[in-house]
């Protein structure tokens, strides 16, 4: 509690650096995630400044004085979820958002309409950056959601007959197991 | 047809959210929706992590296009209406630009698809898309905004049909926060 009580608006941003070095470590959709945190560093001061809303700061000892719409943290912190979006990543990266959102209000720096506010900024400005590095021929469009299963599908089953035994894909292999009949004849 | 029941969904989502917005207000309203937007990524990383669910399923089959991640409308609705209701100037307008895009570019979808005048700026756009969005925008917001209403849609079709490479999601909800400061 007194380790909860003594972090600094400093500390939590060590947590989001060390989020973003894991983010740009393990999430396949590293420039997407860059450009959309160069995006946001104008981009959320900007906002901050111009709706202007006050932070609740109650239980919180040293109140940051900017404004607290929309709040920063969970922007980032959501720009690294929506960026680990369709990974197994994600599963690490979404709890640790939503605990980095709900840590801000539980301290008072922010109302919860201000993290809901950032988070969808966030993940925005996510589908933003990838959008535009498509459109400039940065990054290709991802594969369709079916077709990226049906082949890792196959890839799959490709590993789990080579750890059989049965080396050929399912495929290749019925179209072996044909070619015997047709020499008995 | 999958475009008329997705544009069916999309106006019958719109104004769902606009009224539970209108009715929760801002603050309850963005809680709202931020739950709603966690509950979004999960779905859609279970959807493609393999997890199937029937109801889920069907909806996607009917009404969703051909895109690389399911449910990403759905997803980038529910954005736009954050982003619309956190940086209008008042809920009401939030509400206004809300209706607005949801009857507006449904109406412009369902035209626009059967126009054959195509915009010289945006080839994949046609003037019947952008007048539909104007007319049926207009003739919902007039009730709220008045007069002022013309305006604002007329600058919002403008909007749709230019060829920026962003959702429109985005782009509309984006301008119409934007306008609440200046109407």
């Amino acid at each position: 509690m007194s380790l909860v009580a003594g972090a600094s608006s400093a500390d939590l941003y060590l947590v989001l650096a060390c989020l973003g070095f894991a983010a740009l470590l393990f999430c396949h959709n590293r420039r997407a995630i860059f450009l959309a945190l160069l995006l946001a560093t104008p981009t959320i001061p900007l906002l901050k400044n111009a709706i202007n809303e006050d932070r609740p700061c109650e239980g919180w000892l040293t109140c940051p004085e900017d404004s607290g719409m929309p709040s920063g943290h969970s922007a980032i912190a959501f720009i690294f979820a929506a960026g680990s979006l369709g990974s197994p990543s994600f599963w690490f990266f979404f709890p640790a958002a939503l605990v980095v959102g709900f840590s801000r209000t539980y301290w008072g720096a922010h109302s919860m309409a201000q993290v809901a506010s950032g988070a969808g900024l966030g993940v925005a400005l996510f589908f933003i950056s990838e959008e535009l590095l498509i459109y400039f021929g940065a990054i290709k469009r991802r594969t369709h959601w079916k077709v990226k299963r049906f082949v890792k599908k196959r890839i799959l089953a490709m590993r789990k007959a080579k750890k059989s035994g049965n080396v050929m894909p399912a495929k290749q292999s019925s179209r072996q197991a044909k070619a015997p009949v047709v020499k008995r004849r | 047809m999958k475009e008329l029941y997705r544009k069916l969904f999309h106006i019958t989502f719109g104004a769902v959210i606009a009224g539970g917005i209108w009715v929760l207000g801002r603050d309850d309203g963005l809680a709202a929706l931020f739950v709603a937007l966690i509950a979004g990524l999960v779905l859609i990383q279970w959807k493609l992590s393999g997890f199937e669910e029937k109801v889920i399923d069907f909806f996607l089959s009917k009404m969703e296009r051909k895109v690389t991640i399911p449910g990403i409308g759905a997803l980038m609705f529910l954005l736009g209406a954050i982003l619309a209701l956190s940086l209008s100037k008042t809920v009401g307008f939030a509400v206004v630009v809300l209706l607005v895009f949801a009857f507006g570019d449904g109406a412009s979808t369902l035209v626009g698809i059967k126009g054959s005048h195509r915009i010289f700026y945006n080839p994949r756009k046609t003037w019947e898309g952008s007048l539909a969005f104007f007319f049926t925008a207009s003739a919902v917001s007039v009730f709220f905004l008045g007069p002022i209403a013309l305006l604002l849609c007329f600058i919002l079709a403008i909007v749709e049909s230019l060829p920026i490479p962003f959702d429109d999601n985005f782009t509309i909800t984006l301008a119409g926060a934007a306008l609440s400061y200046v109407l």
